[in-house]
């Protein structure tokens, strides 16, 4: 087995938790299945569990990482939980391409949002906006959408403005619809916020 | 911002033939407003160039504004020179785009493969150190050479782990693989510290072994400690130990360029800058730049 093999099976090991955790408990039999013959399957085998482990841990915080850089807010909303459920997401998606962490923070934002609406009650109703928020900024600042609409149960400007500060978060119930807009592709984003009083005079 | 001498020497030495541009800044967003009020004080910024490949409109505006400023030497993350499949042709194209757009002295990339068998790792991967990975780089680089013509220099990467089929050392597989690609080196000295200590060899012996007369930049920056490890998570003030690896470096390396690499937990830019002087000052007095 060549050098294209062995790269295959370290980046499938890296990158994935099940197989990783099979090595660890069977890496003869692993190695056998990743194609390595006996002498090469003892040497695989033979690679610190310990050392495969950590980098693997290096790999998975450094995409947390990335993922909270564009999540910020969220991030800081849900606290915890948000790591557990990137733990979960990780090894459902594959990253990759140019803009991996743009597509891996999206991917993630919408498996959040599905677990947020899942547990209802177990959050607070306004963190679903925020991460609906975020998710929709990044969708945004993709140069080859032209128009991102977003509606909002809570006053959106606020909650983003609170939290940014790293203040209380200010919960106004105040529908609302974002809008982030190029006029053409490849043109610079504009973003505006429509307050739409109709439903709020509703809501009330 | 420090004048950019002119090449020094008329040897063959890979870096004697590239300018002297002094000491800068690995560019972060959040700096942005920071580096063109204090740019008197950065005399070039490394760019990351996976940031601009693709890129929004805004950030294309950020690229040029910086242009206009600073000598940008691009720094890349994800060509996977290592890769024994090959590069990422269309990755490899659209860097090739921006090095021509930004035009420097020198570009950057790793001693590292970042993808293989279809799966992306998301960092960088240690290759085996073998006669047969030395000449996968040797092939990588001749096919990007054919994209790129601005000189490139190669990174030493940290590593926790060494693939099981490796059969030399470190650095003698750096060598092999600066001699057979004829690039020259970027030499991360806080990687080089922490490799030291986590693989428990002296860093002394392994600079004897490296040919010092290619080593263009240098990268510096602290890492944080967990347990009984040293992990490269640029998030810290350099330590005392890097500086004097770097002193030694630049006593005897022809460096054209340092960069402080600092990612996570930035401080306010007067830190930064402190120890931006402090290497200027080093460098200075080895003679390596204005």
């Amino acid at each position: 087995m060549g050098l294209v093999e062995m790269q295959k099976a370290l980046a499938r090991l890296y990158t994935n938790a099940d197989l990783r955790e099979r090595f660890f408990n069977d890496p003869a039999t692993v190695a056998r299945e990743l194609g390595f013959g006996d002498e090469e399957a003892r040497r695989l085998a033979a690679v610190s569990p310990a050392r495969i482990d950590s980098f693997a841990r290096s790999l998975h915080n450094k995409r947390l990482g990335q993922v909270a850089k564009l999540l910020p807010l969220s991030k800081r909303a849900l606290g915890g939980p948000f790591s557990e459920a990137f733990r979960v997401f990780a090894d459902t998606y594959v990253p990759a391409g140019t803009k991996k962490h743009l597509g891996d923070a999206l991917a993630f934002a919408g498996h959040l949002e599905k677990l947020l609406r899942a547990r209802k009650g177990q959050h607070p109703r306004w963190a679903l906006d925020l991460l609906r928020y975020e998710k929709a900024r990044i969708k945004a600042a993709d140069p080859r959408r032209r128009v991102v609409v977003c509606v909002f149960r809570h006053d959106i400007s606020q909650l983003v403005r609170s939290l940014a500060r790293k203040e209380d978060a200010a919960v106004f119930t105040r529908p609302c619809v974002a809008v982030w807009a190029r006029l053409r592709r490849g043109t610079t984003i504009r973003y505006a916020v429509y307050m739409v009083p109709e439903l709020r005079r509703k809501k009330n | 911002m420090a004048a950019v001498a002119a090449a020094v020497s008329e040897g063959d030495a890979f870096a004697a033939r590239l300018p002297a541009l002094g000491v800068g800044l690995a560019f972060r967003e959040p700096l942005r407003g920071d580096v063109f009020l204090r740019r008197a004080e950065i005399d070039f910024l490394e760019i990351t160039a996976d940031h601009y490949l693709d890129a929004a409109p805004e950030k294309q505006r950020e690229l040029d504004l910086l242009r206009e400023h600073f000598h940008l030497v691009p720094h890349a993350l994800d060509l996977s020179l290592g890769s024994a499949e090959g590069v990422d042709r269309v990755y490899l194209r659209k860097l090739a785009r921006l090095v021509r757009r930004l035009d420097p002295p020198w570009w950057s990339e790793h001693v590292a493969f970042t993808r293989a068998g279809g799966v992306e790792i998301g960092h960088l991967a240690p290759t085996e150190f073998s006669r047969e990975a030395a000449r996968v780089f040797a092939r990588n680089v001749k096919e990007v050479r054919a994209h790129i013509d601005a000189p490139l220099i190669l990174e030493n990467i940290t590593y926790t782990l060494t693939s099981p089929a490796t059969t030399w050392g470190e650095a003698e597989f750096l060598n092999e693989v600066l001699e057979l690609t004829n690039c020259g080196l970027l030499l991360d000295v806080t990687n080089l510290h922490i490799n030291s200590v986590n693989h428990g060899y002296d860093f002394r012996d392994f600079l004897e072994r490296l040919p010092l007369d290619r080593v263009v930049q240098l990268h510096f920056v602290g890492g944080h400690r967990h347990g009984d490890e040293l992990i490269d998570s640029h998030s810290e003030r350099t330590p005392e130990e890097v500086w004097d690896i770097m002193d030694g470096v630049l006593a005897r390396a022809p460096v054209r360029g340092a960069i402080l690499e600092r990612d996570e937990n930035l401080p306010p830019i007067e830190e930064l800058l402190a120890e931006v002087g402090r290497a200027r000052e080093m460098g200075r007095r080895h003679g390596r730049w204005a």
